[in-house]
């Protein structure tokens, strides 16, 4: 309640005073407060001070401690509020100091190759979170010019960047690859009439394609054409049951194309055994080889009398895969890649395109414009079958294709 | 009529009021000794006790009403009398308006200024103290324990007064304490120290509440 105290030191707000107990306390200043009083003291008397630095003094030298401002504040309250302050700024430095971190994760990473490369990351929402050159054709610049906004409102950009020519675009999904098939949908639909290939990977090709210093797409394309695809599906058939190899042997065209398949190993002897140009695509119609680019509205029947006899080949065993096994669905091969050719039928989905290959693992799914990995899809303009593609395996790929359902009438009838 | 014990008994357990009554009258502390203010108080509250009728109201208004009649009554007194004289006048001779410091408040003022020297040669002083004092009853005895020890070990008290600063080590060993202990009151120790070193009589018997063994 009350306690005795021994003024040791007067000053103009308070006093230093020693209490019974040997604590030396602060208590208000009154009038006749002398060095040497021993007073009674009460709780309401003791002075509180908010800031009170006291200067270390030397040898034989007075107290010089700077007096506090006020007697309403506390000394560990103080304290308090310096740290909280401190914590306050350092937040603010490292906020403005370091950028900051965005809150989506990448959903997808897209390349696009022409006369330049360039490789977007995507948020679900078709923003592009980050923009690169893997080959450095694109400067700086330009790349941080694109980030932050859509892949709707960059188009023109884009064009202006990869050329109009024919534009070779790399997709991996890296969420959900059944919600990419909205986005590969609003990618085909990016570039109207220009031709484009869209290959489709997986998110381990990501890795790959940057340690070999290349775009997403041409690294699949690479890849591709390298044989590897083409190798899986080979081991894939030996894998299938006799009967459907013998039947399959039976067709002519796909015997050529397994010759093929075991001589050629390079990306252009596939391409002059098929009349293309070095770059894929046919001279006549600018549209690449596996494309389904014709005009064609109907099916893919005339379609597929331009392709190559991997068309044929693929309608057999991968018809087979389709229709007898759906437990070997995801043993299918990768899909093949397919164009969008200028003038093509904006009618024609991406599903009714020639039968497409995948590569990988037994997870994958027929490319129905769904993101399937390693498949490819072709961008038709116009074409919402991206978006029909909902990552569930059908036959859709195999619908249109007269030659196949013949071929299924056939074996059918075999039985 | 109320007895004398049970008087005090009342002023005992009514201290802390009588002395908040007499603070807020006079604008002064309360002096511990010799203070007449508080004989008045003092006065005024048997007084108060005396006539007290419950049903009149609460006493402790009640006494505070009789208090502080009393004492203003004495300070116009005092006032009084003290303009008998021009104060303007002994201002300026340079004459000390206040009341001669007794004998035994001059030699406590003269160990206060010891205790500030010593203080000054381990690069303390009262503020320190002010800040580094244990706020705990407990912790605070301790740590006077603490000092009386280290202070009766020559070694320790040698070896401070060389390196300027509490042995921290040397003190807990020889207390028998955790180190830890020792550097939470280090300055308040090293302080409580030098008073028993250097034996301030008065001092020390007030940190030992009167109690003074070796003075």
């Amino acid at each position: 309640m009350y306690r005795k105290v021994i003024i040791l030191e007067v000053k103009e707000q308070y006093a230093l005073a020693m209490d019974e107990g040997g604590e030396v306390i602060r208590i208000r200043n009154r009038d006749g407060l002398n060095m040497g009083d021993r007073v009674y003291v009460l709780p309401e008397d003791l002075y509180v001070v908010e800031a009170v630095r006291v200067e270390k003094t030397g040898k034989n030298s007075g107290n010089k401690g700077k007096e506090g401002r006020s007697g309403s504040g506390s000394s560990r309250r103080n304290s308090w509020a310096r740290i909280a302050g401190m914590a306050a700024v350092l937040i603010l430095c490292i906020t403005l100091l370091f950028p900051q971190i965005p809150d989506t994760t990448v959903f997808a990473q897209v390349s696009f190759d022409g006369d330049s490369s360039i490789q977007l990351a995507l948020d679900p929402d078709s923003k592009i979170l980050h923009a690169s050159s893997p080959d450095q054709s694109v400067d700086a610049d330009a790349l941080t010019a694109l980030e932050g906004r859509t892949l709707s409102d960059v188009t023109g950009d884009l064009m202006r960047l990869c050329g109009t020519g024919s534009l070779m675009i790399g997709y991996v999904p890296l969420e959900d690859a059944q919600s990419s098939a909205s986005m590969i949908s609003e990618i085909q639909k990016l570039f109207g009439t220009q031709s484009t290939v869209i290959l489709i990977g997986r998110p381990e090709d990501l890795s790959l394609a940057a340690k070999n210093s290349k775009s997403l797409g041409r690294f699949l394309m690479d890849r591709y054409d390298a044989g590897e695809v083409l190798k899986t599906l080979q081991q894939k058939m030996q894998e299938l049951p006799t009967w459907m190899i013998d039947q399959a042997d039976e067709n002519p065209v796909r015997e050529e194309a397994m010759s093929s398949i075991a001589n050629r190993n390079s990306r252009e002897e596939v391409l002059s055994a098929s009349g293309a140009g070095k770059n894929g695509f046919t001279e006549e119609s600018g549209s690449p080889v596996y494309g389904a680019e014709d005009d064609d509205e109907d099916d893919g029947a005339e379609a597929d009398d331009d392709y190559d006899y991997d068309d044929d080949r693929e309608d057999d065993e991968d018809d087979d895969d389709w229709e007898d096994d759906d437990d070997d669905r995801d043993d299918v091969p990768p899909v093949r890649p397919q164009t969008q050719s200028s003038g093509s039928s904006a009618s024609r989905p991406v599903t009714q395109s020639k039968p497409q290959m995948q590569t990988g693992t037994s997870s994958q799914k027929p490319s129905s414009g769904n993101g399937s990995t390693g498949s490819a899809v072709t961008g038709s303009s116009g074409s919402s079958s991206a978006s029909s593609g909902s990552g569930t395996v059908s036959r859709p790929v195999y619908h249109d294709d007269d030659d196949d359902d013949d071929d299924w009438d056939d074996d059918d009838d075999d039985d | 009529m109320i007895s004398n014990e049970n008087l005090e008994e009342l002023v005992e357990r009514h201290m802390g009021f009588i002395i908040r009554t007499i603070s807020r009258v006079t604008g002064k502390y309360v002096s511990v000794e010799h203070d007449d203010a508080f004989s008045i108080a003092l006065s005024a509250f048997a007084e108060a006790v005396e006539r007290f009728q419950p049903e009149r109201g609460k006493f402790l208004s009640f006494a505070r009403l009789v208090m502080r009649s009393r004492l203003l009554t004495y300070l116009e007194q005092e006032r009084k009398r003290a303009d008998v004289v021009s104060l303007d006048e002994m201002y300026e001779s340079g004459k000390d308006l206040a009341e001669p410091a007794s004998e035994e408040q001059e030699a406590l003022r003269d160990e206060i200024h010891l205790f500030h020297y010593e203080l000054s040669l381990f690069h303390l002083t009262f503020e320190d103290l002010a800040e580094a004092s244990p706020k705990h009853s407990d912790t605070r005895e301790r740590a006077v324990d603490i000092a009386e020890q280290s202070s009766q070990h020559p070694p320790i008290v040698s070896k401070t007064y060389q390196k300027k600063k509490l042995p921290v080590r040397d003190v807990a060993h020889h207390c028998g304490v955790t180190e830890k202990i020792v550097k939470g009151s280090k300055q308040f120790i090293l302080a409580t120290m030098l008073i028993f070193v250097k034996k301030f009589p008065m001092l020390l018997h007030w940190i030992r509440k009167g109690r003074c063994r070796d003075v």
